[in-house]
């Protein structure tokens, strides 16, 4: 039973022709890139020391087994939530700062998306779907190739990268300040405040994006998010045309974080 | 998460850039998308498809955005999708052309008319999801798309006598 008109692209004129034409647009590879890399959850978790290499269990399976590490995360609680920083626009949504719906997730609980999403997830493509992949964004099935292991951004995110087990040992890897830094400074604007700042500002103030960047890098140099920073930093310099001063701080953040996933993005910004 | 984003991110990316966000914040329109969806995840019940589900976090995103760019007073939709336009065996420059011809009528209609017409005749979903999608009446939809499909056909006859 289906009432749906025929689409207008099954048939012939100009608007079929151009209706056909637009279903072919999608990303350059290297804006999948861009995307992907700010996508903290698909980040390539970290090789913890001692621990076996990163799953390669179908995604479906690695899903449900993340979505219970990101429920185990929340449920220890101090992590804070790198929605923040995306300012997605749904207010309504803010009730869910509060972890309330996840602090004491049955392990039944996640069944019914992880379920819901691996019948999904088991089903064709719907539609055409390319098979290609993105050279320069992170694969979370790959075995990590990043600089150092990364500290889980947030719970949430966390629960999508980080293997099953293997959560304490990134986190034993990073400065314990930092953590405590990111989640709990009491005083003065939190790491993820600051880069929430500045990323809105990015576009309509680059220059206070910039302020509120390296006032991050004065209170968390080595913090959880240095590398978000680092490339606002590189960002907002760019858009304010001092490009030297984006390519010396680019140099650096190659140097420091040779094999990030932001490299495509920095290289996006810099490019004439 | 990874085999959601693999799986949506080339549609996301298109119903984005077709609604009207300009070719240079589409990555960043995505990337909220990605990062809503991902974070509300476990509350996802399965009440519409997985798909249903992300386009109507896509389209609200659209209109936040919109809302925001509105406020920064920037044109919100001012170029054509810079992306990949490569049908095959059909001249690239052609194929640009007519998107850029689409782009242009689709940022002539009403934003309403315009999601449903993306919805359905872009990313060719049934009406009743883009109806759930966009949490209207399937009927609302349906005079949507005929309103759209009047215009837009109206402005491409127009345009083939210009």
């Amino acid at each position: 039973m289906n009432d749906d008109p025929l689409r207008l692209s099954e048939g012939e004129g100009e608007l079929a022709d151009a209706l056909r034409a637009a279903r072919e647009v999608g990303p350059t590879e290297e804006q999948r890139a861009a995307v992907a890399a700010g996508l903290p959850f698909l980040v390539a978790p970290p090789p913890a020391p001692g621990a076996p290499p990163a799953p390669t269990a179908s995604g479906a399976a690695a899903t449900s087994a993340y979505l219970k590490v990101a429920a185990v995360l929340l449920a220890a609680g101090g992590a804070t939530i790198w929605w923040r920083m995306a300012d997605v626009g749904e207010p309504a949504l803010a009730a869910q700062e509060t972890p309330v719906e996840t602090r004491e997730m049955p392990e039944g609980r996640s069944a019914g998306p992880a379920a819901e999403l691996e019948r999904e997830l088991a089903e064709p493509v719907p539609d055409r779907l390319p098979e290609r992949r993105s050279t320069s964004a992170p694969s979370a099935d790959e075995p990590s190739r990043r600089s150092r292991p990364r500290r889980p951004r947030s719970a949430r995110a966390a629960g999508s990268v980080v293997p099953p087990g293997a959560g304490s040992a990134a986190r034993s890897n990073e400065p314990a300040e930092a953590a405590e830094a990111a989640d709990d400074t009491p005083d003065g604007p939190n790491e993820l405040e600051l880069l929430s700042s500045a990323r809105r500002h990015l576009r309509s103030a680059p220059a206070r994006a910039l302020s509120f960047a390296n006032q991050h890098r004065s209170a968390f140099a080595s913090g959880a998010y240095a590398e978000e920073r680092e490339v606002l930093a590189i960002d907002a310099l760019a858009r304010l045309g001092r490009r030297a001063e984006a390519e010396r701080r680019a140099a650096r953040f190659e140097r420091r974080w040779p094999a990030s996933v932001h490299g495509a993005r920095i290289s996006a910004i810099l490019q004439p | 998460m990874r085999a959601i984003y693999e799986q949506h991110v080339d549609h996301v990316w298109r119903t984005v850039a077709f609604l009207g966000v300009a070719t240079s914040e589409v990555p960043d329109v995505c990337q909220e998308v990605f990062l809503t969806v991902h974070r509300k995840l476990a509350s996802f019940e399965g009440r519409s498809s997985l798909r249903t589900w992300i386009y109507g976090i896509t389209t609200r995103t659209v209109a936040a955005h919109r809302r925001r760019a509105y406020t920064r007073r920037e044109r919100p939709h001012a170029e054509v999708p810079d992306s990949n336009v490569a049908p095959p065996q059909e001249d690239h420059l052609l194929a640009q052309e007519r998107v850029r011809r689409l782009e242009d009528a689709l940022n002539k209609l009403d934003e309403r008319q315009r999601e449903v017409f993306v919805l359905y005749e872009l990313q060719e979903m049934k009406m009743g999801e883009v109806a759930a999608a966009l949490a209207i009446p399937q009927q609302t939809a349906y005079s949507r798309l005929h309103a759209a499909r009047k215009a837009l056909r109206s402005i491409f006859r127009g345009g083939e006598h210009s």
